[in-house]
């Protein structure tokens, strides 16, 4: 039997509820944090000296495969604290940007978890307390003017891959290190005061109030994966036709994209968390879409 | 052709594809996460013609006798109590006097050179 295209999509009651794409996309993050959670922990205990000690989680780390790529190719040696792990952890999430836009930050990223974990502090205390849901309503109407501001600060992403880039190509050194939130956080008991630290300090105040921060505005990995995820064929799709003006989409982005005025979501700072997917209320009104250049949308019939 | 994609199969594929990699690479013997030995196994010692071999790692014993460095010679040069253990390990001793692993092979570079 199939399912009636534009009609309202039929909800799992009870334990069924729970089998859902979020739930499972939760499943797959924790995942990966607590995985580099547990080699952050095992890499602190166990000295370096000792031979076959653990690896730290940073040879995960793709942007330190961005970072020595230049020095890589030229000389064909790794800067430090790169090894061949971090190139080709950067192969495996481009790859991964080519297939399928930004998965890998939706998905995978440990240290967007982290933040998306902070942020569902405040969701479940909204959720639990009224006074909380109040100064969240009236914090929210308080810096909506602040929108401006935000579209400027997410061009932050982009001059901080330019800087740390040519800083490290120039130094051949890891330049963008010491400024790392996630590195810091990685190696909490090594850390000092400095930037690192007062970045992930504010990271971690900041995603209270709002969804990752330091992916909207700062993270340098974000532009590379987000503009080689433009050449990927998988897109979130919006079918006017179905489509009944809601906007729920556009308030369940943790971006804050315009997803229902778009028909084709093609922003370099969406994630892939398919949160908007999730909520439409509509069958076929937003989808994820594999389709290639040449091809038609899935209903080319506008409103 | 145009298709919808189960969001699901979607998280899946990402996932396989990113494990994949690594797992591919682990069976190519190409993957290496340790800056202590090499992809093949190989121990990574000091090369005296490259400081860059030197490694947070290492203890200022290592450093001393690769370079023919007398240990105080060097605590004295990058300014480090004269009674720190040379035992002990360069990354260590240097973040705890606010000072990075790199500046220690800056000097050594210099000190090649003949600059100190």
């Amino acid at each position: 039997m199939g399912v009636q295209l534009g009609a309202i999509r039929r909800r799992p009651k009870g334990l069924a509820a729970l089998w859902n794409v979020q739930n499972f996309r939760y499943l797959v993050q924790a995942g990966f944090l607590a995985t580099v959670v547990v080699m952050a922990v095992r890499h602190a205990l166990v000295p370096e000296s000792v031979v076959n000690s653990p690896p730290s989680p940073e040879a995960y780390c793709p942007f330190g495969g961005i970072e020595t790529l230049y020095h890589w190719i030229t000389t064909g040696k790794y800067i430090h604290h790169a090894t061949s792990s971090s190139l080709i952890v950067l192969g495996g999430v481009l790859l991964g940007s080519l297939a399928l836009k930004s998965s890998f930050c939706g998905w995978i990223c440990p240290f967007g978890t982290f933040q998306e974990a902070l942020t569902g502090i405040t969701r479940f205390l909204e959720r639990r307390f009224r006074a909380v849901a109040r100064l969240a309503k009236t914090l929210k109407a308080r810096t909506r003017g602040l929108e401006v501001v935000d579209r400027y600060l997410r061009w932050g992403k982009y001059l901080m891959l330019a800087y740390f880039l040519y800083g490290t190509i120039l130094a051949a050194r890891m330049v963008f290190r010491p400024y790392d939130p996630y590195i810091t956080a990685l190696n909490i008991t090594e850390a000092t005061l400095g930037p690192g630290l007062v970045i992930l300090i504010a990271t971690v105040v900041l995603s209270f109030f709002t969804e990752r921060p330091w992916c909207k505005y700062l993270c340098p990995l974000s532009p590379i994966v987000g503009l080689v995820g433009k050449l990927a064929s998988v897109k979130i799709e919006r079918t006017s036709t179905y489509c009944k003006d809601c906007a729920i989409c556009s308030v369940a982005c943790p971006m804050n994209l315009p997803v229902a005025t778009a028909s084709r979501i093609t922003a370099v700072d969406c994630n892939d968390c398919l949160k908007c997917v999730d909520v439409c209320p509509r069958t076929g009104a937003l989808d994820l879409t594999l389709r290639w250049p040449w091809s038609k949308p899935l209903v080319s019939a506008e409103r | 052709m145009t298709m919808r994609l189960n969001p699901f199969a979607y998280g899946l594929l990402a996932v396989v594809l990113f494990l994949g990699v690594i797992y591919v690479s682990k069976a190519a013997g190409v993957w290496n996460t340790s800056h202590r030995v090499t992809a093949s196994g190989e121990q990574i010692t000091v090369d005296v013609s490259d400081v860059d071999t030197v490694k947070g790692w290492m203890t200022f014993e290592d450093v001393s006798k690769a370079f023919g460095i007398p240990p105080a010679e060097i605590f004295a040069a990058m300014k480090l109590p004269a009674d720190t253990p040379p035992s002990k390990r360069l990354k260590d001793v240097m973040h705890a006097n606010r000072m990075e692993v790199d500046d220690l092979r800056d000097w050594l570079k210099k000190r090649g050179a003949g600059d100190t």
